[in-house]
């Protein structure tokens, strides 16, 4: 009886081992699973936005506030995860190159010149920022890319998506990447 | 629509202690502005921005300024359109920091950009119609502004600087700017400015580090006179971040001609200024900063003073 238990759990998993190699192809079992500190961050927009590509200049741009509406028109909406989320901490690190502090008094500054239309909006949740972006055809945020669901668009930066070896808003900094 | 209209009221003010050495001067603790900075999301297009500033003047009494009034349509990144009362585009510093002492870096404004009601020699508001965007220009990042206004008032020294409400005259000031702030140097901003003055500066601004440096020449030409009276003025000033300190300098120079008829009191002045600014908190700040002013056939006049500035 031993034998027919040890045979029956093996032959599940040979099905279970199988069907994953038909579904994702053979690197899928090579690759070693993202460790949570390489985790990558998704640029996301709403589904209308034509916009399917973002240099990562432009991307600062939009950040910064510098950018004011999409090509169509639109006015965009950022949101920003609140200072607690470690996402944050990449944006500020990767894109903005300020501290809280910094980001802070940069649009407060740029709000009271005018020259920035208004400040991010910040929610506590990805889930939040999803559906805001989902919810507003100019929005604009960022989720970690194991977030992102088909209710909103991921946007490449430099023509990347977060599963690019190459791509540059990731949890780890880029000095201490393999 | 998917944007809900929405008041915002962000508040700034400052307290200063100062002295100087001047003549019959004597030290005073002044209230600064208080400065109620409102803006609302009226529409995706259309945006209201009001500063509202409430200050003493010199005889104690304390009044109300609308010192900004804009309804602002943004059509695109390319063009945007305000109309109301503006802080005109002359040089930079005139944009970049408006009625809040807490954004700037030293205490004051350079002399060059004094308010008109502060014995100001620039027009520094208009009220009209100003249009500003960016020129596809690439990683260059220009931009323009073009603007038309009432001007500043001339036919009496007494008379409100500012023509808010009625024009002496059917002639529209104008004036045209352009700037650039290129991709490759983050933080860089250059440009030139004219309206009857010509305004150029180069400006360097990061969180960390500021360097600011801006020289105008204005010109007056008095209706009846063939002869054209220029004033040059500079300043520059540097500063950097040390955690919650902030030393800077500046060094400023205006030269009016003694008989200059719009502002003949304002002559010849020069002089450095060092301070060192400390971020108490996030919306705090202590500014410490000595002055040293030079006149032309008069003392000079060294000043102190310790500024608490705060947003809220």
């Amino acid at each position: 009886m031993p034998r027919i238990r040890i045979l029956f759990v093996l032959s599940v998993l040979v099905v279970v081992l199988a069907i994953r190699l038909v579904a994702t192809g053979p690197e899928s079992l090579l690759a070693a699973p993202a460790s949570g500190g390489d985790q990558a961050l998704a640029i996301i927009v709403n589904q209308a936005n034509p916009v399917e590509n973002c240099s990562f200049e432009e991307l600062r741009k939009i950040f910064l506030g510098e950018r004011s509406h999409w090509p169509n028109g639109r006015r965009i909406t950022l949101v920003m995860l609140d200072p607690a989320q470690p996402e944050r901490k990449v944006i500020l690190r990767e894109i903005y190159a300020m501290s809280e502090k910094d980001l802070n008094n940069h649009f407060i500054q740029g709000v009271f010149t005018g020259n920035i239309l208004a400040a991010p909006k910040t929610l506590a949740t990805p889930a939040d920022v999803r559906k805001f972006v989902f919810n507003v055809p100019g929005a604009i945020g960022y989720v970690s890319a194991t977030e992102v669901d088909p209710s909103v668009k991921t946007l490449r930066i430099d023509g990347r998506l977060p599963d690019d070896k190459e791509y540059r808003l990731r949890l780890q900094p880029r000095s201490n990447r393999p | 629509m998917d944007m809900k209209t929405r008041m915002q009221i962000r508040g700034f003010g400052d307290v200063t202690f100062h002295g100087s050495d001047q003549k019959r001067s004597h030290t005073a603790f002044s209230l600064g502005q208080l400065n109620l900075f409102v803006t609302s999301d009226v529409s995706e297009k259309f945006r209201f921005l009001s500063e509202i500033v409430f200050e003493a003047d010199p005889s104690n009494t304390v009044g109300v300024d609308v010192e900004r009034l804009l309804l602002q349509y943004s059509k695109n990144d390319y063009f945007n359109l305000s109309v109301g009362r503006y802080h005109t585009a002359i040089g930079f510093y005139n944009t970049a920091y408006h009625h809040a002492a807490w954004l700037q870096t030293a205490t004051g404004r350079p002399l060059l950009f004094q308010f008109e009601d502060g014995g100001g020699i620039l027009p520094i508001h208009n009220v009209g119609v100003s249009a500003s965007g960016l020129i596809p220009s690439g990683r260059l990042g220009l931009h323009y502004i073009a603007e038309i206004g009432n001007g500043r008032a001339s036919s009496s020294p007494n008379a409100e600087a500012v023509q808010n409400v009625v024009d002496e005259n059917n002639g529209k000031a104008v004036n045209v700017a352009l700037f650039a702030r290129p991709d490759a140097i983050r933080g860089l901003q250059t440009g030139v400015s004219d309206e009857m003055i010509f305004a150029a500066h180069a400006v360097v601004q990061r969180p960390s580090f500021e360097w600011l440096n801006e020289a105008l020449l204005i010109r007056h030409a008095p209706q009846g006179q063939s002869h054209v009276f220029e004033t040059p003025g500079f300043y520059t000033q540097i500063s950097k971040a040390f955690g919650a300190y902030r030393p800077y300098f500046r060094y400023q120079y205006v030269n009016e001609s003694s008989k200059e008829p719009v502002f003949p009191f304002v002559g010849l002045q020069y002089g450095p200024s060092v301070g060192l600014r400390f971020h108490a908190s996030e919306s705090v700040a202590l500014k410490l900063q000595y002055d040293h002013t030079a006149f032309r056939q008069q003392q000079s006049v060294n000043g102190l003073a310790l500024q608490f500035a705060f947003t809220f």
